[in-house]
């Protein structure tokens, strides 16, 4: 007897959630900063693109690296290798570019709408303030993985607009050929699971916009977190922190490009990050659910 | 049975940190009031409005919005609360109605028909499809009464709805706050230091200072109050003065622009002309003078 009006209470709910998404969404595309983002990483990658291709393929560091007892011909730099070499050999993208522009837009999610005045209108309306934020946190996502899904189809595209098809070729622990179908699968692999790894970024910069007050400080704090895990890493003090830091999961997709995927090693790193964007997540609501809106 | 107060808090107390916003505000509003809520600021009003709305929660004390717990989002959806909190503010980049979409979107179903009929209500039509960010003060503010009047509330909550609006736009707001009383029934609850607005409006008024009401009040029975105001033209206001200040029943009398101005009971205006007579102070004009919200309101905060 009760479950119909149950259902129809959860059915609203879920149309509320999605209105709210609707409009964190158009309030983020109605922002001209926003895009600047999307421009600043399609000049990071068609930089990186016309510096390969004004030195030419590097073959040179390749044969050194290989000695002498083996020759390498033709072109070892291919489309499929730009969207590749940006997500893995290049990790200031993934550590700190792309944080840092998640961090502007997440990070004033909260904070922004708070120092406009935007929020105490919002929040005088009938909505559960946890609904107001699971709509934050959605997204947050949804630009976290759009950023990153730009990142790998513009390289991608512009990779084989410059260099055309062909396999990807790496010497990350051996040589190893994969098979242009083979390698682009793993390509929106681990690109996928960069949208999950950055997914955590984006939750803390959301709990860090709860918080502070200025977006400003919500942004600057979560790049200094994702600073203060990585020179954790590399302290031996605190080589017992190690497999705790977030930085520590911030390359799944190294487990992809091996002859066979490693899955053990991706679902743990995976089980990591979600722990992170679980508690960073739920911190941000808990502190949102509770807080005096006096500005 | 449905509840008679639109408002009501017992013992509402706020602190922040070692400030106490609210030493114990009780409030009550009846229905289809326009309740002026009045006091300097840092009395405790916004605050008191932000309780009331759940943007703050109240270190102790209750406060129901149609009898139920403000702070909750039924107390805001069961008596369709319409609000203003100090300066409207919006998306600037948005258009006016793309702001009113989006908050409205957030109370349920959008009704595009009800929006247009917001905006002609407030006097923004044309100027709907503008960004805010190209809005006058004034307009920004009718896109806030605007707001607040989307979901046909039965209860309007504004702070300071007239501020920044020229005198036509007060005339309107005014109108219309009054037009909404009288054929939707709805209970208005005004936070405002327009005490002229206020005296015009509202039925009733609370003057809060240090976060308790220190007086409520019909305004009505305000302004017929027993006690009167004179201004007096003597040709020797000195001597005039003099009298006045040794009558038992004149309760204050000063001097104001050459002319002798004191309070006194109604009924005793007429003594007051004799006594002044009889001491041989020629008056030339006797006038009561319209006690108005603003002496009351004035005489209180001294």
């Amino acid at each position: 007897m009760a479950g119909k009006p149950r259902r129809r209470g959860a059915t609203a709910l879920l149309m509320r959630l999605l209105t709210v998404v609707r409009g964190e969404l158009t309030k983020m595309l109605r922002q001209k900063g926003t895009y600047a983002g999307y421009a600043l990483l399609a000049v990071f990658c068609g930089l990186f693109v016309w510096g390969v291709w004004a030195e030419g393929p590097p073959t040179g560091d390749l044969s050194r690296r290989l000695g002498d007892d083996m020759a390498v011909g033709g072109d070892l730099v291919t489309g499929p290798l730009v969207p590749y070499i940006l997500l893995v050999q290049i990790p200031v993208a993934i550590n700190v570019f792309i944080p840092l522009l998640i961090g502007m837009v997440a990070g004033g999610l909260v904070a922004g709408e708070a120092q406009r005045g935007t929020l105490r209108a919002m929040l005088s309306r009938p909505v559960h303030r946890w609904v107001v934020m699971v709509g934050k946190l959605i997204a947050a996502f949804v630009h976290t993985a759009t950023l990153v899904i730009f990142l790998g189809v513009f390289a991608l595209v512009l990779g084989y607009i410059v260099f055309g098809g062909g396999d990807i070729v790496t010497i990350d622990g051996g040589l190893r050929i994969f098979a242009e179908p083979d390698a682009l699968g793993r390509l929106a692999l681990s690109y996928g699971l960069t949208v999950l790894l950055l997914c955590s970024v984006a939750a803390i910069a959301v709990l860090c916009s709860t918080v502070f007050e200025k977006p400003l400080t919500a942004s600057g704090v979560t790049v200094g977190f994702l600073i203060v895990s990585a020179t954790l890493m590399v302290i031996p003090y605190f080589e017992w922190l190690k497999p705790y830091l977030l930085t520590s999961h911030f390359t799944p997709f190294k487990h992809i490009f091996v002859r066979s995927v490693d899955w053990g090693a991706v679902g743990k790193d995976l089980t990591y990050i979600a722990a992170y964007v679980v508690a960073a997540a739920g911190a941000a609501l808990a502190v949102f659910c509770r807080k005096d809106i006096t500005c | 049975m449905e509840p008679d107060l639109a408002i009501q808090t017992m013992g509402l107390r706020k602190h922040f940190g070692r400030t106490r916003a609210l030493r114990g505000l009780d409030l009550a509003v009846a229905r289809g009031e326009i309740f002026g809520f009045l006091g300097p600021n840092g009395a405790g009003k916004s605050t008191t409005i932000r309780i009331l709305l759940g943007l703050l929660r109240p270190s102790s004390g209750r406060a129901r919005l149609w009898g139920v717990p403000a702070g909750t989002v039924a107390s805001r959806a069961a008596g369709k609360v319409g609000a203003l909190v100090e300066e409207p503010t919006f998306y600037e980049y948005l258009s006016g109605m793309r702001n009113l979409e989006l908050l409205a979107g957030l109370s349920g179903r959008v009704d595009r028909e009800r929006l247009l009929e917001v905006i002609e209500l407030v006097g923004l039509k044309g100027r709907e499809g503008d960004p805010v960010r190209t809005y006058s003060h004034g307009m920004k503010q009718r896109l806030g009464i605007a707001q607040s009047l989307v979901p046909r509330p039965e209860l309007l909550i504004l702070d300071e709805p007239a501020s920044g609006l020229d005198p036509k736009g007060l005339v309107e707001v005014r109108d219309l706050l009054q037009r909404l009383k009288e054929q939707e029934g709805v209970t208005v609850f005004l936070s405002s230091h327009l005490l002229h607005e206020v005296e015009l409006i509202c039925t009733d008024v609370a003057i809060v200072n240090g976060g308790r009401v220190v007086k409520r009040e019909r305004v009505s029975d305000l302004l017929s109050s027993r006690e009167a105001s004179v201004r007096i033209v003597a040709d020797d206001a000195p001597r005039g003065l003099e009298v006045l200040e040794g009558l038992a029943f004149v309760n204050s009398a000063e001097h104001r622009d050459g002319n002798i101005v004191a309070v006194c009971p109604a009924d005793a205006i007429a003594d007051l002309n004799a006594a002044l007579v009889r001491a041989g102070v020629r008056v030339s004009e006797i006038a009561r003078q319209r006690l108005t919200l603003e002496d009351f309101y004035m005489d209180i905060m001294q």
